[in-house]
Formats: C-alpha cells, structure tokens, sequence
C-alpha cells in the first residue's frame, strides 16, 4: 500500500537531510581546521629536532674518525742528538782487546766481527765482546728498566755494501713500546757501516 | 592573517637559530683542532731546548782547552783530553774571570764504571771525576764525550778513550 506523502511532509524530509548534510559538512570542516592549525603548530617543533638528530649524527661520525685516526697512529720516533753523540762517544772506547798488536777500539772490532776474528791477547770472540761492552756502556748511560725513564733499547749494526745492507750484530734489552727516539752514526772502515741505538720511553 | 604574517618571523627565528648552532659546532671542531696541534709544538720546543743545551755543552767539549787535537788523533769528534784538563784545573785560578764566577765544568767517566774519585793533581790518572772549580753545579747542561787520555802499559803508550760525560753549568751564554 503506497503512502503518499504530502507536500509539507516531503519538504520537511528534504529540510532535515539538508541540515544533517550541512551540520556533518561544518563538522568535517571544523576537523580539518583543527588538524591543520596543530599541524603548523607542531611543524617547528618537528624541523628542531630533525636538526638536532643531524647534529648528533654528524658528532658520532665524527668521533669514530677522530677514533681511527688516533688509534691508527704509529707511535712517535724522534730523532735524537744525545743519543747521537752516545754512538760517537762510545765507538771511541779503548777495549782490552788487541789485533796484531794494536789495542782496538769498538769502532775497529766491528769489521774484525764481520769476519768473525778473535782477541789475540784474551782469545776473546771479538763479536761477544763487543756486544759486552755496548750493552754496559747504555746500561751505565741510560739505566733501562721496566721502572726507569728509558723502558728498553735497541742496537743494530749495518754493513753497506753497495745497495746491499747486512747487520753485522744486533742487540736489545727489554720490550719495546710506541715511543722511541733514535740515534746513528756513520763511519768507513774499509767498508761503510752505520750504527742505530734507538731507545724506547 | 594573523598566523601568516607570524609565519615568517617563525622562519627566521627557526633559521637564526640553526646558523647560532652550526657556528658554534664549528667554532668547537676548530678549537678541539687548535689544542691537538699545539701540544705537538709544545713538544717540539721542548726538543728544541734540550737539543740546544747539549749543544752549548758540546761547544765547551769542543773549545781548545778541553778538546783532544792532534796529540790524541786527529778526527776524533766529542773528545775531551783529560790530562789538559787536570792541567787546566793546577792553573784555574788564571780562568777565574774568563768563564764568569757562576760557571763550572765537571768531567765524568761513565764506563767502564767504577766507584766516584775526585781528581786532584796527586791522585791522576787513579780517578774518574775532574770538578774544574771544585764547585758543585746546579742548572747543568749536559752530554756525552770521549775522555782521553795518554796511558803507559808495559813501556808502551797509547790513547786510552773512555766513555764520559761533560756537566756545564753556567749564567750567561758563551
């Protein structure tokens, strides 16, 4: 059975939609307003602390360099001029030891250690000899020890023959560590030979 | 219109800010960088001011009172002749106004080592420490040298060298 509205009902209908539509539309709109208003009011809020992470980023790179680059480092080797002026001293130092009746002195045994010669008058192996009196005269200059300013050392002797280097001895007392200062000397006895101590701190 | 007209000076206030940060990150990075490097040069002036010392007491080594010459072999580098040296202190009194009263030199054998003996001109050659003035030193510059001297064994003299070492201490610079 169809009912037939009448006309004052039918535009009462159409005027209730009407405003339901409205009334959800201004709603909607109020919405939005809102949301955009917090939106522009947390936007500030938002770049600040985006830049403070992009700080905090670029400090941690840069601490993981500065790491490696320290960390990386190789330790410090001066060069140092008492220790040269220890070598000079010291090869001038007059041994027991005598060759064809002339006393030696440590610059002169070290070619006489090259080809592995003896003390004439001890029968003396010339290469240990030389090595004791080195190892006592930096043992009487710098005292190395575990809890002395100077912790080890280190002697090597170099014959140069052309481009070819050969170590004639080679002497060290306790462990090294990253920090050194080096001496050398240079000196022609026949051949050339060069001399380091270097002593580790 | 109100929010808009403030949203420009939020910009500038947003961007003012950011430069004040960046400035001052850098103004840290180039500090931190600053103190790295001069603690380096701190340590090369160090250097620089022992290097110099043993230098000045190289050069009294070398001066032609202490020095070794011809009688000990000529080339011989950082030699001191002990016997002018005990010779020089018999007539020190002659030298009193020639080093100034603060300066004193103090040879001394370290190896082979034996126990300290002053030198005086009645115990050399038995003694391994020549004070010239007698005097004990304090603000010294030191460095090692060859002590030489002329020895007698069995008849036969030789250069004798030991290792040593030459304490100087002095007011004004030679």
């Amino acid at each position: 059975m169809k009912i037939k509205k009448s006309g004052q009902e039918k535009d009462l209908w159409t005027n209730h939609h009407v405003d339901f539509f409205q009334k959800k539309k201004a709603q909607e709109e109020k919405i939005s307003k809102r949301n955009l208003s917090s939106l522009s009011r947390k936007s500030g809020q938002e770049e600040m602390v985006g830049f403070v992470l992009i700080m905090i980023l670029v400090m941690v790179i840069l601490l993981i360099v500065l790491g490696f680059v320290l960390t990386g480092k190789k330790g410090i080797e001066e060069k140092d001029y008492q220790l040269d002026s220890f070598l000079e001293s010291a090869l001038q130092i007059t041994t027991n030891c005598s060759m064809n009746g002339k006393i030696l002195t440590l610059k002169d045994m070290v070619p006489q250690c090259v080809t592995k010669q003896k003390c004439e008058n001890t029968n003396e192996d010339i290469c240990k000899r030389m090595e004791t009196i080195f190892r006592g005269a930096i043992n009487q200059s710098f005292n190395p020890g575990k809890e002395s300013y100077v912790k080890s050392f280190s002697l090597n002797i170099y014959k140069i023959d052309g481009e070819q280097k050969e170590t004639v001895t080679s002497i060290s007392e306790g462990s090294q560590t990253k920090t050194s200062r080096v001496g050398w000397s240079e000196f022609i006895k026949g051949k050339n030979y060069q001399i380091y101590l270097k002593n580790y701190y | 219109m109100v929010i808009r007209n403030k949203f420009g000076q939020l910009k500038i206030q947003q961007m003012a800010f950011m430069l004040i940060a960046v400035t001052l990150f850098f103004v840290l990075v180039g500090m931190f960088v600053l103190v790295y490097k001069f603690s380096d040069i701190k340590n090369q002036a160090n250097t620089l001011r022992e290097q110099n010392a043993m230098l000045l007491a190289t050069k009294i080594a070398n001066s032609p009172e202490f020095s070794c010459g011809m009688a000990l072999g000529s080339g011989k580098t950082n030699c001191v002749d002990a016997d002018k040296i005990i010779a020089l202190k018999n007539n020190i009194k002659k030298y009193e106004d020639f080093w100034g009263s603060n300066t004193n030199v103090v040879v001394k054998t370290i190896y082979p080592k034996e126990k300290e003996k002053e030198c005086t001109f009645a115990n050399y050659p038995d003694c391994n420490v020549i004070n010239l003035l007698g005097k004990n030193i304090s603000g010294t510059y030191s460095n090692f040298v060859s002590v030489c001297k002329k020895e007698n064994e069995n008849g036969i003299i030789y250069d004798k060298c030991e290792l040593g070492r030459i304490i100087v201490s002095y007011e004004n610079q030679f």
